[in-house]
């Protein structure tokens, strides 16, 4: 799929400084075949492929991730519990979870598609957990 | 005197009565924290936290769709606690009145961390009586807490 995405990617023919959200923008709108003639009609024909939907080009490689932070009231013992009864964890793999969040702050407690993030993200929450959505890398 | 224990048919409680009248109290208040809803109450942001801190406007689309519930689901796990604790007083907790429990001590701590100025380091330092005693109070649902998950874990 990316390689399809990237084959007729041409960089020169991609206008400098357009951010990703103008490039979307502009693709949106009803095709504007040869009003500036035939360089044009390539430009948006080449678009087309890339930036028409974005989820297409995000997620693939970027999924959403649930993040659990540290904070100073939740026992190690009850987060450990959490990620083992929710998640399904091993105890070990809580365990180190739960080590991860207390001792660096945060931890990815899951990898996945948003509207399953905010599931998790609100069953954290019901937990009394400080937990947010993010996309990865972020 | 352990307060939770696990027996034959789920978790046995054990609380002498004037701590089961302490913490009706203390939940009683924090059903009223929770009613109350006060978007401005640090306590209350703490319960109910950012989805999104980077993004405000999903963060009010995600509270939009799950606050509500969340809250509701917070306050009837207060009100088994509450029904549990009596008069009469439960002594056996089923599943369901488990995990209630967990969470209502949870967000017991909380709030009181939150009143409390709760950091890394624990209870900001005060002079004042009344706080201290609070202090006591916080530690001792810690207590309670970490009985109930090593009842269920151990």
């Amino acid at each position: 799929m990316v390689d399809h995405l990237n084959a007729s990617r041409d960089p020169s023919s991609i206008p400098p400084r357009a951010g990703a959200r103008e490039a979307r923008r502009r693709s949106c709108g009803p095709p504007r075949r040869g009003t500036l003639g035939g360089v044009t009609q390539t430009l948006d024909d080449t678009r087309v492929g890339t930036e028409t939907d974005p989820r297409l080009l995000v997620a693939p490689d970027r999924p959403w991730v649930t993040l659990v932070w540290d904070d100073p009231v939740n026992l190690m013992s009850y987060v450990s519990y959490v990620f083992r009864s929710y998640f399904g964890y091993s105890a070990r793999e809580s365990e180190r979870l739960m080590m991860q969040v207390h001792t660096t702050g945060r931890a990815v407690v899951a990898t996945g598609p948003r509207e399953e993030m905010e599931r998790h993200v609100e069953a954290m929450h019901d937990f009394g957990l400080w937990a947010t959505v993010s996309k990865a890398d972020e | 005197m352990i307060p939770f224990r696990r027996g034959r048919d789920g978790l046995k409680l054990t609380l002498p009565e004037h701590e089961r009248a302490l913490l009706a109290d203390l939940v009683a208040q924090l059903v009223s924290v929770l009613e109350g809803g006060d978007p401005g109450d640090p306590a209350v942001a703490r319960l109910l936290p950012s989805a999104y801190p980077d993004d405000e406007e999903a963060a009010a689309e995600f509270r939009r769709f799950t606050a509500d519930d969340l809250t509701a689901r917070k306050v009837a796990n207060a009100r088994r606690v509450l029904d549990d604790l009596g008069p009469p007083p439960t002594s056996r907790l089923d599943e369901a009145a488990q995990q209630s429990w967990l969470r209502t001590l949870t967000d017991l701590r909380l709030v009181l961390g939150s009143r409390l100025g709760v950091t890394d380091e624990g209870p900001a330092p005060t002079d004042d009586p009344q706080l201290l005693v609070m202090h006591d109070v916080f530690d001792w649902l810690g207590y309670l807490q970490e009985s109930l998950v090593q009842a269920l874990t151990g």
